[in-house]
C-alpha cells in the first residue's frame, strides 16, 4: 500500500482539525476583540484579561476551581493508585473482576447520573454542599482515570524487580516505596494531571454537588453565557484552554522521558 | 563433614492439579556449588524460589543451618538471589543497586561505601559506579546483579539461568568467573540451569531433575559416567542406548543378546538371567572398526565438529547410534564416508547398565 500523504489525505486531515479547533481558534480570536460586542471584530486589546481581575466573582469561581482541582487531583491520585496497585498485585482476589468493573463504571456512567448519585448521598448524610463535597465527587471521578492510567504501568512492570527488593531485606513498603513507586511515578503524575484538567473542565458534577459560595469556574462560565457571551468569558476560557494544555504537554514529556525505562 | 548450609527435607508444591516440586530433598554443603539441572518446567526454578521465599511450599521443610525457614519472608531470609532478568532497578545507578541491601539493613554509610568498592572490585566494575544500568552491556548487568546479589555476603546464593541472557563466547569467561568468585568468598553457590555444559562446568555437585522430582544428585563425573537411569543419561550428553537380554549369568559374567543383532559380555554376575536391561553407553567410547566384532553397520552421515568428529551408524534392526572421536593429529584422519560398512563394538568397561 502506498503510503505519505495524497492530496485527498491532506484534505481530510484539514477538515478534522477545523472541526475541531476552529472554534476553539475563533474563542480564542475574539477574547483579543477590543469591540464589547463578541461577533464583531473591533481591533486587538488583552484589555479583558485586565478587567478579567476586577470580576471580583470569576476570580472567586476560579479559585474554587483550582483549590477543588488540585485538592481532588490529589486524593484521586492516592485512592487511584492503591486501586491500580490492589488490580495488578493481588492476583486473582475474590471478587476482582467486580472490583475492577465497579471501578472504571464511572467512566463510561453519564455525568448526569454520576451528579444526581452523589447529590442524593450528599443529601442522604445530610452533609452540607460547598467546597467539600465538589472535591469529593471530583475525586471519585478523578480516582477512575487515575487507576486506568496507572495500571497498565504497574501491570507491565517486571515483578522481578519488586521480588528483587524483597530478597535484598526490604519489607513491602519499603519496597513499595523504593522500587514500585518511583518506576510508576510518571503514569502517577500524568493521572494526577488528568485528573486536574477533569475536575476543571467539569460543569455537569459540580452543578450537583456544590453550595452557596462554591461556583466554580465552569459553572461561572456556564451561567454568565445565558445572560449572553461576553469578551470576558472569552478571555478567561483562552485562560483555561492553555492551562489544560500545558497539563495535557506536561503528561506526554512525563511519558516520554519515562520511556526508556520500560526495556530495562 | 560438616552440616549442611541448607536441607531440603520433602520439600513439594502444587499448583492446582500439576506437582512443580515432588517431595524433594537435598543438602548444600558450606562452600559448595551447587547445580540444579532440568529441562524448562521441571520445578527447577519453582524449588529456587520457595527457597528465596517467593513460593509456599505446601509441604516439607527448608532447614537452613539449622533454622525453619517456612514462617520467615523473603526480606528476612539470609539468602540472596540473582535473578535471570538480572532484575537491575532502573531508576538507581550500579552503585545504589549495589548498595540496596546493605541500606536496608541500615549500615552506616562508610561502611556500606566500602562495601560496594569491594564488590565492584571483586565483579570488575570500577568505574561504572555512576552508569545507570540501561547505559550497560548485557555482561555487565550480569555482574551488576552478582555484586547486588553478594553485597549481603549471603551463606547461599541463588543464581537463577545466569548465564541464559549472555552470548557463547561472554557465557564461556563468565563461567569461570562465577566460579573464581565463589572461591574467593567462600559462599555456597545454588545455581539454575537448563544447560547440562553450564552444570557440569561449574558445579561440584549436580541434582538433575525431571518433572519435580530429583533424578540423581552427585558430582558431574559420577552423573556423566553413571547416570541413574535412560533420562540422566540421555539429558546430561549424548548417549547410545542398547536394549538386551540377559541370556546366561555364569562364572562372575554375563552373557548378553542386543536387540542390535550379536552377543557380548558383560564383566558382572548380579543380572537376572532372561531380564531385559538397557545397556548405556556415550559416543566417544563406542568402538568402530572396518571388520571384526560386533554388530554389522551403515555409516550415515560423519560431521566434523573440530575437536571431535562424529558418526551415525545404522545398525541391523534400524538403531541410529552416534560415535565419537577425537581428532587429535596422532589418531590421524578418521575416514568415515556414508555407506561405509563398520563393526559396532561396545567395550564391556564402558557400558552401564541402566534400569531403563
Amino acid at each position: 500500500m502506498k503510503r505519505g500523504l495524497t492530496p485527498a489525505h491532506v484534505t481530510f486531515l484539514a477538515f478534522g482539525f477545523a472541526f475541531l479547533y476552529v472554534p476553539i481558534a475563533l474563542l480564542i480570536l475574539f477574547s483579543f476583540n477590543d469591540s464589547r460586542l463578541v461577533t464583531v471584530w473591533g481591533g486587538f486589546s488583552t484589555r479583558w484579561y485586565a478587567s478579567l481581575w476586577s470580576n471580583a466573582q470569576l476570580v472567586a469561581s476560579l479559585r474554587a476551581s483550582l483549590i477543588v482541582a488540585v485538592t481532588s487531583a490529589a486524593i484521586a491520585t492516592a485512592l487511584g493508585t492503591i486501586a491500580a496497585y490492589a488490580l495488578a498485585r493481588f492476583g486473582r482476589f475474590s471478587g476482582r473482576s467486580v472490583f475492577s468493573a465497579i471501578l472504571y463504571a464511572p467512566l463510561v456512567l453519564p455525568e448526569v447520573i454520576t451528579g444526581l448519585s452523589l447529590l442524593l448521598l450528599f443529601v442522604a448524610f445530610g452533609v452540607e454542599r460547598g467546597l467539600t463535597t465538589v472535591i469529593v465527587a471530583h475525586a471519585s471521578i478523578g480516582m477512575c482515570f487515575v487507576a486506568v492510567v496507572v495500571y497498565p504501568r504497574l501491570a507491565g512492570m517486571d515483578r522481578s524487580l519488586e521480588e528483587a527488593a524483597m530478597d535484598l531485606g526490604a519489607t513491602p513498603l519499603r519496597t513499595f516505596l523504593s522500587v514500585t513507586l518511583p518506576l510508576a511515578a510518571p503514569a502517577i503524575a500524568s493521572g494526577f494531571l488528568l485528573a486536574m484538567t477533569i475536575s476543571l473542565d467539569d460543569l455537569v458534577i459540580a452543578s450537583f454537588t456544590s453550595g452557596p459560595g462554591s461556583t466554580t469556574l465552569p459553572m461561572r462560565i456556564y451561567s454568565q453565557v445565558r445572560l449572553g457571551v461576553t469578551p470576558e468569558v472569552n478571555a478567561i476560557s483562552t485562560l483555561m484552554i492553555l492551562f489544560v494544555a500545558v497539563c495535557l504537554l506536561l503528561g506526554v514529556l512525563i511519558t516520554r522521558r519515562a520511556a526508556p525505562d520500560r526495556t530495562a | 563433614m560438616s552440616e549442611p548450609v541448607l536441607r531440603l527435607s520433602r520439600l513439594t508444591k502444587k499448583f492446582g492439579t500439576v506437582t512443580a516440586v515432588d517431595q524433594v530433598s537435598l543438602d548444600i554443603r558450606p562452600g559448595e556449588f551447587f547445580a540444579l539441572l532440568g529441562p524448562s518446567g521441571c520445578g527447577k526454578t519453582t524449588l529456587m524460589r520457595m527457597i528465596a521465599g517467593f513460593e509456599t511450599p505446601d509441604s516439607g521443610v527448608i532447614d537452613l543451618e539449622g533454622r525453619d525457614l517456612s514462617p520467615v519472608p523473603p526480606h528476612r531470609r539470609p539468602v540472596n538471589m540473582m535473578f535471570q532478568s538480572y532484575a537491575l532497578f532502573p531508576h538507581m545507578n550500579v552503585e545504589r543497586n549495589i548498595a540496596f541491601g546493605l541500606v536496608q539493613e541500615g549500615l552506616p554509610k562508610a561502611e556500606i561505601a566500602t562495601r560496594v568498592a569491594d564488590m565492584l572490585d571483586l565483579v570488575q566494575l570500577k568505574g561504572l559506579a555512576a552508569r545507570k544500568p540501561h547505559q550497560l552491556s548485557g555482561g555487565q548487568k550480569q555482574r551488576v546483579a552478582l555484586a547486588r546479589a553478594l553485597a549481603k555476603r549471603p551463606k547461599l546464593l541463588l543464581l537463577d539461568e545466569p548465564l541464559a541472557a549472555l552470548d557463547r563466547k561472554l557465557r564461556e569467561d563468565t563461567q569461570f568467573e562465577l566460579m573464581r568468585i565463589q572461591r574467593e568468598l567462600g559462599a555456597s553457590f545454588m545455581v539454575v540451569t537448563h544447560d547440562q555444559d553450564e552444570a557440569m562446568a561449574m558445579a561440584q555437585r549436580i541434582a538433575v531433575m525431571r518433572a519435580g522430582v530429583i533424578e540423581q544428585i552427585g558430582p558431574p563425573q559420577d552423573v556423566y559416567l553413571q547416570p541413574a537411569n535412560t533420562f540422566v543419561a540421555g539429558f546430561i550428553g549424548k548417549i547410545n542406548l542398547f536394549p538386551a537380554k540377559v541370556v546366561a549369568v555364569a562364572l562372575g559374567r554375563s552373557r548378553l543378546a542386543l536387540d542390535a543383532g550379536f552377543e557380548m559380555n558383560l564383566p558382572r554376575a548380579d543380572l537376572q538371567v532372561g531380564s531385559v536391561i538397557t545397556l548405556a553407553v556415550r559416543p566417544e567410547d563406542l568402538a568402530v572398526e572396518a571388520s571384526g566384532e560386533g554388530a554389522a553397520g551403515q555409516v550415515l552421515d560423519s560431521v566434523f565438529l573440530g575437536e571431535t568428529s562424529l558418526t551415525r551408524i545404522a545398525l541391523p534392526n534400524g538403531q541410529v547410534v552416534q560415535a565419537a572421536r577425537m581428532n587429535a593429529a596422532r589418531n590421524g584422519a578418521w575416514q568415515m564416508k556414508r555407506g561405509d560398512s563398520v563393526r559396532v563394538q561396545i567395550p564391556p568397561a564402558a557400558a552401564r547398565v541402566l534400569a531403563s
